[in-house]
């Protein structure tokens, strides 16, 4: 990767001339907002922007690449935690924005075709239209594409019964860097044909090729969902109870929860007062769905018996769609409201094995308690995997720089010890590269090296991120 | 004291609004409805001011079989009864008026809370037509509302400010949305809403007979906005303010 060069005027102008002049944007104003995503800890002006239309021109900006060692940043949305997209050094962005048609609904396969640069949540929406589903549902979804769900093989809440995006990706198409087009998988169910390099891509983010079409399975969509929230006294009674759920072979669409600091961030951020907040130290979400509403009922009865031998305050739900939502909004707003209480925070995407849930927030807690500082904990407590932020709120530059680390390694022992993994959706991106080397190992780290090499030979896709 | 909020099934606003292909109205095909939002600071106000003192609050819907989920909806956070008006007719405001002004005379409250509108259509009339068939004082947009004796002093939303009103009981009221907190059902709510008396009838079992006198002609999709351009220097902006846009 030590022959990659940085492009001088002279190349962004042949970019130019190879593209179309209109498609590649440069100076600072117009770069601005190519230069983060949402990690909110690094920023780095790209030298120019190229907004593509079609695989043609990915090709062209590959091969233009690739003849010259430039580096490429592949974006979507630019809504990743763990500065994937961010050009670190001033590498040429590879934006698909402007690739956002979905290109058919199979309602016969039971399948969707779509451009990369589709908003999820149009996706969905579309599909719905036509009572068929698409679960995967990161929280993101109104404004991350599924380009980048796939790059990064995002999650969601409805992973509990559901799955991942990885589970539903049957076919892709993916421009190589050195500009070839190749398809990978297609509509078929299954498929035992050799190696599956598309799996390889999910979870690539932006460093083994660029992804311009994706095709997705799909479900029936489900005719019937409740939402429950139920306010505990602490967060460790709200991880145990939803192990309870789980452990009794009631299986939620999404069983999500907040910890008291989101809960104030949350507050915060809506300008009001949650339920029972006085009291509350978490509050468990979720969403039951199904095709009776007798069935649904009893699993809310059950529910609700197990919550409160668990110690809830308050069970609260909704079956109206717009009630539900209210219900839901403090869990969705949790993301964006940490920013309302800590313009710079240390994000940790944590997963271990579902039932280890209560022991890691324990430990956490007791961690942010030993360090004197703010962690929130928050996430998808059904499935294991728990957004740990370490908030610098006022702390000076000093105690932050020697704090944050701390947090960090902290939170990354326990999460060893439990089973887990440093990353359940979020990726590993620029932030969490030695946290890949400490949790694969060695040997495991130089085969993902080597494959790197193999789709990647002059390492010009996404240098410095991932491996 | 006995309130009567009339609520409405709307599609959910945050499906994108999409026109049937001849124009001649909104798809909601695969579309989910709700409670339409207004409503839930009706039956909010309602519900506070039966707790407080003590009475019933009546939901009464006009629309469809489904309506019978959203007065559901609305019975889990506050309401005491229901009354379906069911028809599949496509309805304009005057007919709902009309029906729940017959709904009215048979329940005959002291007070009625409307939500200000249904954000599907956004009409923004069938409150005050029916103070007007019914030759009831209205206060709408309802920000604070305290009830006296035998009046309601209102405090209403107005452009810039507030205005303040009383009006003699029975009126009708409309809610804003900052009028108040509205509730979450708690469970044991839910499941004896399941089990509330909603009670059904038809139009002209209500002697009404329905005669639209709006026709809907046509639906047009707003224009797409002009992408926007970003300029290279002050003078430029000046210049393509000057002659492109010619508002200088
Ligand atoms: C408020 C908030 C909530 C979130 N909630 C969730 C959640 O619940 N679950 C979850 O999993 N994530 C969540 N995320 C993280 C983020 O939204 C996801 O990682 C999402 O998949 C990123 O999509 P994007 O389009 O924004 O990708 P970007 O941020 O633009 O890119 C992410 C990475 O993928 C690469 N990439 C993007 N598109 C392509 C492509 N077509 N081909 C090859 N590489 C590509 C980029 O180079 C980069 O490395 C959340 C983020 C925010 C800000």
């Amino acid at each position: 990767m030590s022959q990659l060069h940085k492009p001088v005027e002279e190349d962004i102008r042949e970019l130019r001339d190879r593209l179309h002049p209109s498609r590649v944007l440069f100076g600072p104003e117009t770069c601005e907002r190519y230069a983060r995503d949402e990690s909110t800890r690094l920023y780095n002006l790209p030298c120019a922007v190229a907004i593509v239309e079609n695989n043609e021109q990915v090709s062209t900006v590959l091969r233009w690449a690739s003849e010259g060692g430039f580096g490429v940043v592949v974006r979507g949305a630019g809504t990743g935690v763990a500065g994937g997209a961010v050009p670190i050094a001033g590498e040429v962005v590879l934006s698909l924005e402007k690739l956002d048609r979905i290109i058919e609904i199979d309602e016969e396969n039971l399948t969707a075709t779509c451009q990369p640069g589709v908003i999820t949540a149009d996706l969905q929406e579309e599909v719905e239209r036509r009572g068929l589903f698409y679960p995967p549902d990161p929280a993101s979804a109104d404004v991350s594409t599924i380009g980048g769900n796939v790059a990064v093989g995002a999650g969601g809440a409805r992973a509990v019964k559901y799955g991942v995006t990885r589970d539903y990706v049957t076919g892709m198409t993916v421009v190589l860097a050195d500009g070839e087009i190749v398809e990978m998988g297609g509509k078929n169910v299954k498929d035992a044909t050799g190696y599956h390099l598309m799996q390889l891509m999910m979870g690539s983010e932006g460093t083994l090729g660029v992804i311009t079409s994706v095709t997705v399975r799909l479900l029936p969509l489900p005719t019937r969902q409740t939402s429950l929230l139920v306010s505990f006294p602490d967060i460790e009674q709200a991880a145990l109870s939803v192990s309870e759920i789980i452990r009794r072979r009631i299986i939620p669409a999404a069983a999500e929860f907040i910890d008291e600091v989101a809960i104030e961030a949350a507050s915060k951020h809506l300008g009001r007062d949650l339920p029972s907040q006085e009291k509350a130290g978490a509050y468990v979400f979720i969403l039951l769905d199904g095709e009776s509403g007798e069935e649904l009922q009893l699993q809310m009865e059950q529910i609700s018996e197990i919550v409160e031998a668990n110690g809830a305050l308050d069970v609260l739900g909704a079956e109206d769609r717009g009630q539900q939502a209210r219900l839901w909004e403090s869990r969705k707003v949790v993301g964006d409201a940490m920013k309302g209480l800590s313009p710079q925070i240390g994000k940790a995407d944590v997963v271990v094995p579902r039932g280890h849930v209560a022991t890691l927030v324990k430990e956490v807690k007791k961690l942010a308690l030993e360090l004197d500082l703010s962690i929130a904990c928050f996430g998808h407590a059904g499935d294991g995997n728990v957004h740990v932020n370490i908030l610098r709120r006022t702390l000076g530059d000093e105690e932050w720089d020697n704090l944050l680390p701390l947090a960090f390694a902290g939170v990354m022992a326990i999460v060893k010890r439990l089973g887990g993994r440093p990353s359940g959706e979020h990726g590993i991106g620029v932030l969490k590269k030695d946290e890949l080397v400490d949790f694969v190992g060695t040997r495991a780290h130089e085969i993902m090296k080597g494959v790197r090499k193999v789709f990647d030979p002059k390492g010009i896709l996404n240098p410095g991120k991932v491996t | 004291m006995k309130i009567l909020v009339p609520v409405r099934r709307v599609p959910n606003p945050d499906v994108k609004v999409r026109l049937m292909k001849d124009g001649s109205g909104i798809d909601t095909e695969g579309v989910n409805f709700l409670l339409n939002p207004f409503d839930e600071f009706a039956i909010e106000q309602a519900a506070q001011i039966v707790e407080s003192s003590e009475g019933e609050v009546v939901l009464v819907s006009v629309g469809g079989a489904d309506c019978e989920e959203t007065l559901r909806a609305g019975l889990a956070v506050g309401g005491t009864r229901g009354w379906l008006v069911e028809t599949d007719a496509t309805l304009d405001s005057a007919d709902v008026a009309t029906l729940l002004a017959a709904v009215y005379k048979e329940e005959s409250p002291d007070l009625v809370i409307a939500g200000k509108q249904s954000v599907d259509t956004d009409n923004n009339q069938a409150a005050q037509m029916l103070a007007a068939k019914l030759g009831l004082p209205q206060a709408c947009f309802a920000y604070k509302v305290e009830l006296g004796d035998g009046k309601a002093t209102v405090e209403r939303e107005i452009d810039g400010g507030l205005e303040v009103k009383e009006v003699d009981l029975p009126a009708v009221i409309t809610a804003d949305l900052r009028l108040n907190q509205p509730r979450y059902a708690a469970l044991p709510q839910i499941m004896k809403a399941k089990r509330k008396e909603i009670k059904k009838s038809s139009p002209a079992e209500l002697g009404v007979e329905l005669a639209s006198r709006t026709k809907v002609l046509g639906l047009i999709e707003p224009e797409a906005r002009a992408a926007g351009q970003i300029v290279g220097s002050v003078d430029e902006l000046v210049e393509k303010l000057k002659n492109e846009a010619k508002v200088l």
